[in-house]
């Protein structure tokens, strides 16, 4: 039944399956989509993403992968509230034991927030609390980092079972999947620099990054590593938006 | 045992040591200026010092070195090699015999060691240096007695001592410590006897002293101690005149005591601790390997262990049975892994386990080779790993079958 997987080497429908977060068998959400009738279309999760090329790109304000309660919503105050759930919730996402991930979330939203002190005048908000944007809202238009992730495999690759290859961290933006990969002293692993090496020179949008252990620890986010696009995120969206957006709480207020 | 047992794990060669295959608890891996390729082999006891096995071709090997003890009522059990200079650990079986200590030989040529320093440590309670770690080329860290030393317990007397390599004609103790109480006249109240053993056993299992001692170059600071049954520490060793405790942790009672190996995952926050089997026929079942959460070094608690194969299939095979050595990632040509631990269980051979998520630490490769021939075991006892930056494995047998060299398929 692999050929019911989501598969990026179609040719009539080319979709990403990302697995993310504290995920230890991604064989059962590849599965799910065994049991699934037709096409399933662009879905966000929290705890996979599916994608395709015209897909749009995965942002902090992406609704699906925050899964906040209407009662934590109703505690969010300010824009900096919803953030630091935001932030809390991503690096929860990532195993405990997974150090450098953490770290690379931490500097990326640090990195994120950071932009927009810089670029401020450009981002044709208002500055003061009480105006109804205000330019750190855009926080929420920044990319949303899938840690963890594991990018299933074509039945080409592996045709008895799903096989996923591992990043450290993937984003998804508009036509591009970007992955990460932390370079630390580690031994590559063969079987799992095969499923890299498989990802890397098939999948049409996918580009890897790799940073140096060290410049995370002692630089900061590495911005210099990433693509214009990826660093001025909010480039080319008219508003902000926040990751949870009105229809979504009223799609969980209405039974 | 006559059949080999395998999972995603190959035999490429086996070298028996010329007859002496008696591997002890060192092996390191020196890739001289020409590129040539030597494993370093400590041997498990008398006649034989250490070897130097040429690995270049994995599947063609061969002795180029090996080298006699002065005499045969003591062993050097463990090695390390940095550069080309190599440390080697002597211990006696007597107290106050002689030579007890630490030598250093110039390995520039492999075929013919040149002797450049050696540090004394006999004395009237002491049996010298069981372990140690060399890996930075400046300080050896050991398990080694002092004649200064009075152990409370004759078994007691190795402890941590660090010595500055830097000028091999004059080595130097630079810092010790030792388990409160274990010393004559520590205010410290001796400590409990996990399985006690009579004194006169100067070789028995009842112990509070070190056995290894891991100190890594990029934490310069850390000193991970596995110290018997006293369990492990983690020292502050920022200060190498001055060690201090950072934490203990020990399972030890109601677990069988004998903690061997304490080996950091620094960018995982967590330790892998390993407790060395030390009787045969599965009589200390059972013997683990521990993974612990440190992401507070000052709070060490245990997730999960290795998964062991079942007592009732290998406990009663012949010969020991439960953990041993791991290989330590420590520097040079090294395999070097946070998620993959790769230890020495004895007559459960070699066994690879997958620790990405280390509540449920996964078995994913395994070789356990027949007995060999002229063992005073009837099963392999595998008692020494390293695994080298490409991947390959090297493993020795403690009795008889010498240096077996591996790949896995992970």
């Amino acid at each position: 039944m692999a050929q019911q997987y989501p598969d990026f080497l179609s040719k009539d429908r080319p979709q990403t399956l990302i697995a993310y977060g504290i995920v230890t068998n991604p064989e059962t959400i590849a599965r799910s989509f065994e049991r699934s009738e037709g096409q399933r279309p662009f879905e966000l999760t929290n705890r996979y993403a599916l994608v395709s090329p015209a897909s749009p790109g995965l942002r902090l304000s992406s609704p699906g992968w925050i899964d906040i309660s209407v009662q934590q919503m109703s505690q969010v105050r300010c824009s900096d509230d919803l953030f630091d759930l935001c932030r809390e919730r991503l690096i929860n996402r990532s195993s405990p034991f997974s150090k450098l991930i953490r770290l690379f979330v931490e500097r990326y939203l640090e990195f994120a927030r950071a932009q927009l002190e810089r670029h401020k005048s450009e981002l044709g908000a208002g500055t003061a609390d009480d105006e109804i944007f205000n330019y750190r809202d855009w926080i929420f238009s920044a990319w949303l980092p899938l840690p963890q992730a594991q990018i299933l495999l074509p039945a080409a690759f592996a045709a008895d079972r799903p096989s996923f290859a591992e990043l450290d961290i993937a984003f998804s933006l508009p036509g591009q999947l970007i992955g990460v990969m932390i370079e630390s002293a580690g031994t590559p692993i063969r079987s799992r620099q095969k499923k890299l090496d498989y990802l890397a020179e098939n999948h049409p949008q996918f580009s890897l990054v790799r940073v140096p252990k060290t410049r995370l620890q002692n630089e900061g986010f590495p911005e210099d590593l990433f693509s214009e696009t990826f660093v001025r995120f909010w480039q080319g969206l008219s508003l902000p938006q926040g990751p949870c957006p009105p229809e979504v709480l009223m799609g969980r207020l209405v039974p | 045992m006559s059949e080999t047992l395998s999972k995603n794990m190959s035999l490429i060669s086996q070298n028996t040591l010329g007859g002496f295959g008696g591997v002890g608890e060192g092996m390191a891996l020196q890739v001289t200026g020409k590129g040539r390729r030597i494993l370093w082999i400590a041997h498990e006891g008398p006649p034989k010092n250490f070897t130097g096995v040429d690995v270049t071709d994995p599947k063609n090997t061969s002795v180029v070195c090996q080298t006699e003890l002065p005499h045969q009522n003591m062993r050097s059990n463990s090695l390390e090699v940095t550069g080309d200079i190599l440390a080697v650990a002597y211990q006696v079986y007597e107290l106050g015999l002689e030579p007890a200590g630490m030598e250093l030989f110039d390995v520039s040529d492999p075929a013919n060691p040149k002797s450049i320093g050696f540090h004394s440590t006999a004395g009237p309670h002491s049996r010298g240096v069981h372990c140690l770690w060399f890996v930075d080329g400046e300080y050896v860290h050991m398990a080694s007695g002092a004649p200064d030393f009075t152990p409370r317990h004759p078994r007691d007397d190795q402890f941590y001592q660090i010595i500055d390599v830097r000028n091999p004609g004059k080595l130097q103790e630079v810092g010790r410590w030792w388990y409160p109480g274990t010393r004559e006249g520590d205010d410290a109240p001796p400590p409990e006897r996990i399985n006690p053993v009579p004194v006169e056993e100067l070789r028995g299992g009842d112990a509070v002293r070190l056995h290894n001692v891991n100190v890594y170059p990029d934490h310069p600071d850390r000193a991970y101690l596995g110290y018997i049954d006293g369990g492990a520490f983690i020292l502050d060793i920022s200060d190498k005149s001055s060690p201090q405790v950072v934490s203990r942790w020990s399972p030890h009672n109601p677990y069988p005591g004998f903690t061997h190996t304490v080996m950091p995952l620094f960018d995982r926050g967590l330790l892998v601790v390993t407790d060395e089997c030390i009787k045969d026929d599965a009589e200390d079942w059972p013997k683990l390997t521990w993974v612990i959460d440190a992401r507070n070094e000052q709070n060490l608690v245990p997730i999960s262990t290795l998964p062991m194969p079942p007592v009732e299939e290998f406990g009663h095979k012949g010969g020991r049975f439960g953990s041993h050595n791991i290989h330590e990632n420590r520097p040079g040509p090294s395999f070097h892994s946070e998620e993959i631990i790769v230890g020495a269980f004895f007559n459960a051979g070699i066994r690879v386990y997958d620790l990405k998520n280390p509540y449920q630490p996964e078995l994913i490769a395994y070789f356990v080779p027949p007995g060999p021939e002229n063992s005073r075991a009837s099963t392999i006892q595998m008692n020494e790993v390293y695994v080298d930056e490409n991947g390959i494995v090297y493993a020795g047998d403690r009795w008889a079958g010498g240096l077996y060299i591996m790949e896995m398929d992970i």
